[in-house]
């Protein structure tokens, strides 16, 4: 069978398709995540700086016309809780400095709170600024304070989380890459099967596949069945071609042979007879030639799709020799034949018939009138082996290796009909069964065929 | 031998016919199978040639169907075809023997004494020549002290002489008798024949004469 010739692989595409699906999409969770995650995080520290700094406005007061901040302890203690986060603030009225650290980024003045980003000593910040309007009379002041954080706390806080998404992302990935790869394998799960099923099948079961399949392969099953009608068709078309021409060749010949059988018979000289007798002898020649042809052309059509059975080879070499014991009566030949009965072996039926019937026509054909011809068949060396032997005049060296020839005879060609096709077929066949075929002179010095075929185990 | 032949081709059963008249059989020819349902009805038959390919249908049908009937007259099937499987399936049908298209009479002569032998079983079909019993189908001559199996070409050739007896046969006639075409052998060969079948049939009141320069004639004294 020809090596089928891949690249690539389907099924590892559609999984290399999910699985990167799988890490785009476990990625942009991650994203999405931290991001959601960095904004709460970063609203609880606001909604923490507000507080405090909203407590601390909240303490400031005039007394006697003094202004009096007694910043809360708890102001800062609800900061920083976490970690080694440093805490700064500075307070102002009316845009003077009051208290604190005085290099706090300043923010645009406002009354609502603004909350931003910053440097401060090296450090990033984050920092929230708000104001009221305090004091009597027409003019109240503007208090504003603003409180500071670094960010470490935040940082960790987020680092934690990020190790945690990026731990529930590979997570992710890993029961995605599962999943492509069952789904991969569930989705061509029936493609494999449907390869399963046609394997199965006999050399010779041509029929349409009446599998169900999922849509996407109904084209691919339609195209496999077409094509194998379209092959049965083609098959059936030479069978019957073959038997058809058989039928078209002989009655013919049939015809003419017979009426010259007839025109013989009542020939009153001679050289008439003689002349009616090379006829007689040419039609033979043709006919056997024909049948031949025919059996040749059967031979190549069934190798092509051969029907291997068990065979019982006693049965099936008795049934040729059967066939041919009135043909070797009528010339005082007596076949004889030593078969071991038990011999089993796996064939085509009548590709193997055909063989045998070539080689006992053969041997029948060339042994000498009142002579012998001899079937064996047992097992040897772990093989079958059938021989043919004859009494007659045997093989020529020179030519022996040439008679496999298609239409190549031996030296007797004048006085036997024969077209050269015997062994031809029988060597195609016996090659067919993994089996060989060996010309040798017996020691008596009659052509000697042997058959090797391989013993069904 | 009657013998009912079911040939469609016109010219080949023309041909035929007459060639199984000069072997000295009768022989009744349907065309088709109808007509040889119908011949093979109302007379009995020793043989029927039946061809498989036929106007009005499958000589395998006639073949069924006739076996059916329990009609146990031997069936040879003339087949061109020549497809191994095909002739199975007709031996598996009830055919006796196949032959393929063109064939020698002489082979169909020796496949119908093949076939006449195995349906015989031990019923005998026995000539009397003088002292001796001559058996057409076991192919055997039997005295009072002995019992001598002929072989095959012998047997035909006593058979030749039994069919005619006191006739006499010219050697080129039995040449043609025993030989078949491909056989290349002079007239003298047949007084090998002669002589062993002189030998075999011994000192009894059966003879094959000499007719110097014609041939040989049997014949018998009687007692």
């Amino acid at each position: 069978m020809p090596e089928v010739i891949t690249r690539g692989s389907l099924r590892l595409r559609l999984a290399g398709f999910l699985i990167a699906t799988g890490a785009i999409m476990a990625a942009v969770l991650v994203v999405i995540f931290l991001f959601f995650a960095r904004q709460i995080t970063t609203e609880a520290q606001d909604s923490q700086l507000l507080a405090s700094t909203t407590s601390i406005l909240e303490s400031a007061t005039y007394e006697n016309g003094q202004l009096v901040i007694d910043i809360p302890y708890s102001a800062f203690s609800m900061l920083g809780a976490v970690s080694d986060d440093r805490v700064f603030y500075r307070i102002q009225i009316d845009g003077t400095f009051l208290s604190g650290y005085e290099n706090l980024p300043q923010p645009t003045a406002s009354l609502s709170p603004q909350f931003s980003d910053g440097m401060f000593s090296d450090d990033v910040i984050r920092m929230v600024t708000a104001a009221r309007l305090i004091g009597s009379g027409d003019e109240p002041s503007t208090l504003s304070v603003s409180v500071a954080q670094t960010n470490d706390g935040t940082n960790l806080r987020l680092r934690t989380i990020f190790m945690q998404a990026s731990g529930f992302g590979l997570g992710f990935f890993f029961i995605a890459t599962l999943l492509a790869v069952w789904v991969s394998k569930q989705a061509y799960a029936p493609l494999n099967n449907l390869a399963t099923s046609i394997d199965r099948r006999g050399p010779s079961d041509l029929s349409a596949i009446r599998q169900t399949v999922p849509q996407e392969m109904a084209s691919l099953v339609g195209a496999l069945n077409e094509f194998s009608s379209r092959l049965k068709r083609a098959l059936d078309r030479s069978e019957d071609f073959i038997a058809e021409a058989a039928h078209r060749i002989r009655t013919p010949l049939a015809v003419v042979r017979t009426k010259t059988d007839i025109a013989h018979k009542t020939a009153r000289t001679k050289k008439m007879k003689d002349t009616l007798r090379e006829v007689i002898l040419s039609v033979d020649e043709s006919s056997r030639t024909a049948s031949q042809l025919l059996d040749h052309a059967m031979v190549n059509v069934r190798t092509d799709s051969l029907e291997f059975e068990p065979i019982n080879l006693a049965q099936l070499l008795a049934e040729v020799i059967e066939r041919f014991d009135p043909i070797a009566a009528m010339r005082d030949i007596e076949i004889l034949h030593r078969i071991d009965t038990t011999i089993q072996t796996f064939g085509d039926r009548v590709l193997l018939n055909s063989a045998f019937s070539n080689l006992l026509d053969n041997a029948i054909k060339y042994t000498s009138i009142d002579s012998r011809v001899c079937v064996e068949a047992h097992v040897f060396a772990g093989n079958i082996s059938v021989t043919f032997l004859d009494e007659g005049s045997g093989f020529q060296d020179q030519v022996r290796h040439q008679l496999f020839e298609r239409f190549r005879r031996g030296e007797q060609i004048n006085t036997t009909v024969g077209s050269g096709l015997g062994l031809t077929i029988a060597r195609d066949v016996i090659a067919a069964h993994d089996g060989n075929i060996n010309l040798q002179n017996g020691k008596e010095g009659g052509a000697c065929v042997t058959v090797t075929l391989p013993l069904a185990s | 031998m009657r013998i009912l032949l079911v040939e469609d081709n016109v010219e080949l059963a023309k041909a035929t016919v007459e060639r199984l008249h000069l072997n000295g059989h009768a022989v009744d020819h349907a065309a088709n199978l109808s007509g040889a349902n119908e011949l093979s009805r109302i007379a009995s038959y020793d043989l029927v040639l039946l061809d498989i390919m036929l106007p009005d249908g499958d000589g395998r049908a006639f073949l069924r169907a006739f076996r059916a009937r329990k009609d146990n007259t031997p069936v040879i099937v003339v087949t061109a075809r020549s497809q191994v499987s095909d002739r199975v399936s007709i031996l598996d049908l009830g055919a006796d023997d196949y032959i393929v298209k063109p064939f020698d009479f002489d082979e169909l002569e020796a496949r119908i004494r093949a076939i006449l032998r195995r349906k015989s079983g031990s019923r005998s079909n026995e000539v009397i020549l003088g002292d001796i019993r001559f058996d057409r189908l076991s192919g055997t001559l039997k005295s009072e002290e002995d019992e001598i199996e002929l072989r095959n070409r012998e047997l035909r050739l006593l058979e030749i002489f039994v069919d005619s007896t006191n006739v006499i046969l010219s050697k080129a006639q039995l040449v043609d008798h025993l030989f078949s075409f491909d056989e290349e052998v002079s007239e003298n060969a047949i007084e090998v024949y002669v002589a062993r079948l002189r030998k075999h049939l011994g000192d009894n009141r059966v003879t094959i004469r000499t007719v110097r320069g014609v041939g040989y004639k049997l014949e018998i004294e009687d007692a």
